[in-house]
């Protein structure tokens, strides 16, 4: 009895010291990560970084999702459009709704009316590309040349100037080339998938992704230099 | 009562715990490790750009160049292809060497290089693609 009690301490004494060792072990390799964290750009977060680079990364990261979220969104929209899904209209219903949470990302540094003008531009993109896939799906090339020709004078270049006008560090002309760049990417995606051609779309995707990450990263670089006392 | 068994009891549980950390942060970093070296499948040259494929075609296709870098030698002609359905360019980052129009689908572009050297491009309307010829004798 007491040989088998002597065992059965000496057993939990190797978990317990295990399970010590192993969180220990966890609590420090995680350190080590966080130290080589970077944000990406030129924006970095540093161990005990203070608040304000703190709202910095938070700004950026926001935004960063929200240029993500929209890149998959859209995918799925028209994807799920072009085959017909069940689940069209509530894709469609989720795409929209990050435009308008990517509005009040907007409008929470640059007020309620700079809210309202993106929501306008953004649904009308939106709205355009509704047809350019419509059009893409029938083979009506006048169609899509609208479509987009549309956006370009209704989204992107007011966008472009918008932007550029609320904000001195993001050029007018680096905005346009930007967002025509995501436009006509979304417009070859959107070919894609309509023509079946799904590697290329995801492809596409992928590479939409990443610019978006990049554009928001940029756009957020450019409010915090803007306004370095709010972050 | 003996303090053996206390002693010997807490220098089991430090020796686990000393050695079951020890494991857990060389696992993580072989991990680590693992997980750089499998991200690092490409070859690069000195540079640190990735190998120059030789030819003389560049197709243009899903926003890049591909093969993004060439090597051809001096006196070669390289034509570039367009096969999105968005018009794309070939223009110089540096001068205007080369300075070829938008390509619309299926339309294609050519350009002999005379001198040896590199020449890094872009397409003026989305410039986030680039690609880059480099020209020996």
């Amino acid at each position: 009895m007491e040989s088998h009690s002597k065992g059965g301490v000496a057993a939990v004494a190797v978990v317990v010291g295990l399970v010590v060792g192993g969180l220990g072990g966890w609590y420090i390799a995680d350190m080590n990560m966080s130290k080589d964290m970077n944000m990406g750009g030129n924006m970095s977060v540093s161990e005990g970084a203070p608040n304000a680079s703190t709202k910095a990364a938070e700004l950026r990261a926001n935004l960063v999702d929200l240029g993500v979220e929209h890149m998959d969104l859209t995918y799925t929209a028209v994807a799920s459009t072009l085959a017909g899904s069940a689940s069209a209209e509530a894709d469609g219903a989720a795409l929209y709704k990050n435009g308008t949470d990517t509005g009040a990302a907007v409008g929470s540094v640059y007020g309620a009316e700079a809210e309202e003008t993106f929501n306008s531009v953004w649904k009308l993109h939106l709205d355009e590309f509704v047809k350019y896939a419509g059009a893409s799906a029938g083979g009506d090339e006048a169609g899509k040349q609208q479509a987009l020709a549309t956006i370009d004078s209704d989204y992107t270049k007011p966008l472009a100037a918008y932007l550029a006008k609320a904000n001195p560090n993001l050029p007018e002309d680096v905005l346009y080339t930007t967002l025509k760049t995501h436009v006509d990417m979304t417009a070859e995606m959107i070919d894609k998938l309509a023509a079946g051609d799904y590697t290329g779309a995801q492809d596409l995707r992928a590479k939409g992704t990443d610019h978006l990450r990049e554009t928001f990263s940029t756009l957020a670089a450019g409010i915090v230099k803007q306004y370095p006392d709010k972050f | 009562m003996s303090q053996k068994p206390i002693i010997i009891t807490v220098l089991v549980i430090a020796i686990a715990a000393i050695a079951g950390g020890a494991f857990y942060v060389q696992q993580n970093e072989t991990n680590g490790n693992k997980a750089t070296s499998n991200n690092s499948t490409s070859s690069t040259t000195e540079s640190g750009s990735p190998d120059a494929v030789e030819t003389d075609t560049v197709e243009i296709s899903n926003f890049a160049y591909s093969p993004k870098v060439i090597e051809v030698k001096v006196g070669t002609t390289v034509t570039w292809t367009n096969k999105d359905g968005v018009k794309h360019d070939v223009k110089s980052d540096n001068g205007n060497t080369l300075d070829g129009p938008l390509l619309a689908k299926g339309e294609t572009w050519s350009y002999t290089f005379e001198e040896a050297g590199t020449f890094d491009y872009h397409c003026s309307p989305h410039p986030y693609m680039k690609g880059s010829v480099i020209v020996t004798e």
